[in-house]
């Protein structure tokens, strides 16, 4: 398969500042080595609870923020990133090898690049009623990204912008309203608007229906299979909803404290996890449906601070399979079968 | 089954400048002794207000038009009319007989207070009486084991202590100690009430499962964690034996792993203190985890009641159907509810769902449907049955 996003073991450390001369006196490990790949056309969903740097991946692969480490390349040949690779493992000072990751990876872009990139790949926010200007009407909001980018000639933008709110649903004649004249889910509809706007290949939404009510929040997610299918677009979804997760996405990725836990597809994920962590919290979700009350994994404690993750495997102490290796080495992500993944020394 | 909560006929409106707004109307429900009831619907369908017309708490411009709310007190073997009741009385109820949790752990706690007083203020308020009785039992004993010098000159002292504590004890505001109370220094010499307010803090703690509780009871909110937070809230409304423990959206501003931790606990009190829960929820997956009965409300109205397994097994209400399907799950496709929320200032008339109902009738568009009882236990408002 054709693969769109490609991130290497990508790391965001938070510098902790302290002392009289604000020097850096630790991190938080926001992200901390994250290796995935992403397909075109694929929606691939990553959950996790708050704290585990769901968030904090999107916002360095979409360059909100400048990664501390690792590679990310955005539609790069195949060919490209083997030679990379191969170079990398050879002589990690060469010079062709530099002017090649700075030809293609997108975590040493800067100032035009990263603008140039954000054309094709944009971010959707969590909260609907901060992401949106309140002084700006919605057409200027919509409209902006087209202005940046210069994409369209100004006297064409407008036409650009009644076609783009159609396409999610909102009517024409609210053109000229400010955003606390629309409900949440209209809000969500603009948002989502506002990033098709330069016709991106790649769209991350982080938590984009959290803020709302179940039934809008089926709306918003037929829009997005809709818009999909549509413009032939590939998603990252960030969820703590497993529901939702399991419902609309291809492929799972669980995150736990700034590392993947454990990948696969949606049926591999729900019926046959292997990561006492993803298993936990699947049986932890709450689900409609008063017959499937049973068979609930309590976890004791909660998520450790990632400025402070514990040694080893970062699960452990939560972890009721956990043994002597765990607390002493981090198990790395392996293939166990299709396209399943785990980072686990004793797999369920 | 015994009925604790009986509501009937209760009407809320908030009056704002851009009109009335009807938060709720007509709406009968019964809560009943030991179980728990939850109230599902979306934003603006009246939960919350229930809640809060239940604790007299409806805030400004809002009002209590009409209704009752009847609740039947054990202890006093009679019934309560809880609209009617002086404001004195009310606060007497509130926090003792129905606490409420709410939905924001960090925003219900003060954040000047450590843990520990917020939630001895409960006892020293609620209990005095019985604070006042172990206090003079401490104090029996220092006299009766004390001996050496230094004990015999604090003797007085004691003996004065021991009857000023045993007035607080035998009734339930007398004069010498509500002298005391109001005389900045001098309200110092009631501190063994609040040494004994903390020990009842601490077993609380303990009982809701926090680790470490007396050093957690010297705590200020901002040093714990979201999950723990909620803990403390929840120990505080336990902190009284209430018999109706009003829960609003709990555990929606936590992760999933924390509110299964939050639904066990719930679970575990229904059972070890015997008190009826009234559970706020939008999340409806939560409901069929914690909820015996569950009632569902839209724009303001009582849409359906019924046992969980009813609810989720056979709903009737085309709302709670269409409800229902717009929540994901896996091999089954989503679906949406046609239309938008009705609109509180100006609600369609009839029945509030019938612009965005697949079956809507013409009398849909007249009358509201009364709410009917279908089979034993299940109530729906609704012209189709």
């Amino acid at each position: 398969m054709n693969t769109l996003v490609d991130i290497r073991k990508l790391k965001k450390h938070f510098p902790i500042l302290g002392g009289v001369f604000r020097r850096s006196v630790g991190a938080v490990r926001a992200v901390d080595g994250v290796s995935l790949t992403i397909n075109r056309g694929q929606w691939l969903g990553l959950v996790g609870e708050s704290g585990c740097g769901k968030t904090t991946l999107a916002k360095t692969l979409i360059r909100l923020w400048k990664p501390t480490s690792g590679h990310m390349y955005f539609d790069i040949p195949d060919a490209v990133r083997s030679e990379i690779e191969m170079l990398e493992s050879q002589d990690k000072n060469s010079s062709k090898l530099h002017s090649l990751l700075k030809e293609n990876d997108l975590a040493t872009f800067s100032g035009a690049r990263v603008r140039s990139f954000h054309r094709h790949a944009q971010l959707v926010h969590q909260d609907p009623f901060t992401s949106l200007n309140p002084r700006m009407k919605i057409k200027t909001i919509v409209g902006e990204p087209l202005r940046i980018h210069k994409v369209l000639p100004s006297d064409a933008v407008k036409t650009a912008v009644e076609e783009l709110l159609s396409t999610v649903g909102v009517s024409s004649g609210q053109l000229e309203r400010y955003p606390h004249q629309f409900s949440g889910g209209q809000r969500q509809r603009i948002a989502i608007a506002r990033a098709l706007a330069t016709k991106p290949e790649f769209i991350a939404f982080d938590e984009p229906t959290s803020a709302l009510d179940v039934s809008v929040q089926a709306q918003i997610l037929n829009l997005l299979k809709d818009l999909k299918k549509e413009f032939g677009l590939t998603y990252l979804y960030i969820t703590h909803e497993l529901l939702i997760a399991e419902s609309v996405c291809d492929y799972i990725a669980v995150m736990y404290l700034g590392k993947v836990v454990e990948m696969g597809r949606p049926e591999e994920i729900f019926h046959a996890a292997r990561h006492p962590y993803s298993r936990s919290l699947i049986a932890a979700t709450p689900v409609p449906d008063p017959k499937r009350r049973v068979g609930r994994i309590v976890l004791p404690g909660e998520v450790p601070s990632p400025a402070n993750p514990p040694p080893g495997c970062a699960f452990h102490p939560r972890c009721s399979e956990a043994s002597e290796k765990c607390h002493e080495s981090g198990p790395e992500l392996k293939l166990i079968g299709g396209d399943h993944y785990v980072a686990c020394f004793r797999p369920l | 089954m015994e009925v604790l909560v009986k509501i009937r006929d209760l009407t809320v409106k908030f009056y704002t400048y851009e009109g009335v707004v009807h938060a709720i109307n007509d709406l009968d429900l019964d809560i009943r002794r030991g179980e728990t009831l939850g109230i599902v619907g979306e934003t603006g369908s009246g939960k919350t207000m229930t809640a809060l017309a239940i604790l007299r708490l409806v805030p400004y411009p809002g009002r209590i038009e009409s209704g009752s709310i009847v609740f039947f007190d054990r202890d006093r073997a009679g019934e309560l009319e809880l609209l009617k009741l002086s404001n004195d009385r009310m606060r007497a109820i509130r926090g003792n007989k129905i606490s409420m949790v709410f939905q924001e752990p960090g925003a219900a706690l003060n954040p000047v207070y450590t843990i520990g007083d917020q939630i001895s203020e409960v006892f020293l308020l609620h209990r005095r009486q019985e604070l006042g009785r172990q206090a003079k039992q401490r104090v029996d004993g220092l006299l009766s084991n004390g001996s050496g010098p230094a004990a015999a000159m604090k003797r007085p002292f004691w003996r004065w202590q021991s009857r000023l504590y045993n007035k607080i004890a035998e009734a339930p505001d007398p004069l010498e100690p509500r002298i005391l109370t109001h005389i900045p220094l001098f309200r110092r010499l009631l501190w063994r009430l609040r040494d004994e307010a903390r020990l009842l803090t601490v077993d609380m703690l303990k009982d809701v499962e926090i680790p470490d509780p007396a050093r957690v009871a010297s705590r200020y909110p901002h040093e714990l964690s979201g999950g723990m937070k909620q803990r403390a809230v929840i120990a505080m409304a336990l902190s009284c034996s209430p018999e109706l423990l009003i829960a609003d959206e709990p555990t929606t501003s936590l992760d999933v792993t924390i509110q299964a931790q939050m639904l066990e606990l719930f679970r575990r009190i229904k059972v070890d203190k015997g008190a009826s829960v009234l559970f706020i929820t939008h999340n409806l997956g939560v409901a069929s985890e914690v909820c015996d009965r569950v009632a569902v409300m839209y724009a303001g109205r009582l849409c359906e009641i019924a046992s969980v397994e009813e609810m989720f097994l056979h709903p009737l209400h085309p709302y709670t159907k269409a409800l229902l399907d717009s929540v994901p799950m896996p091999g089954k496709p989503l679906q949406t509810i046609p239309g938008v929320l009705a609109d509180a200032l100006n609600p369609p008339p009839g029945c509030r769902f019938h612009p965005r109902c697949p079956s809507a009738m013409p009398i849909c568009q007249q009358e509201r449907p009364k709410p009917k009882e279908t089979s034993r236990d299940h109530i729906v408002a609704c012209y189709l049955y």
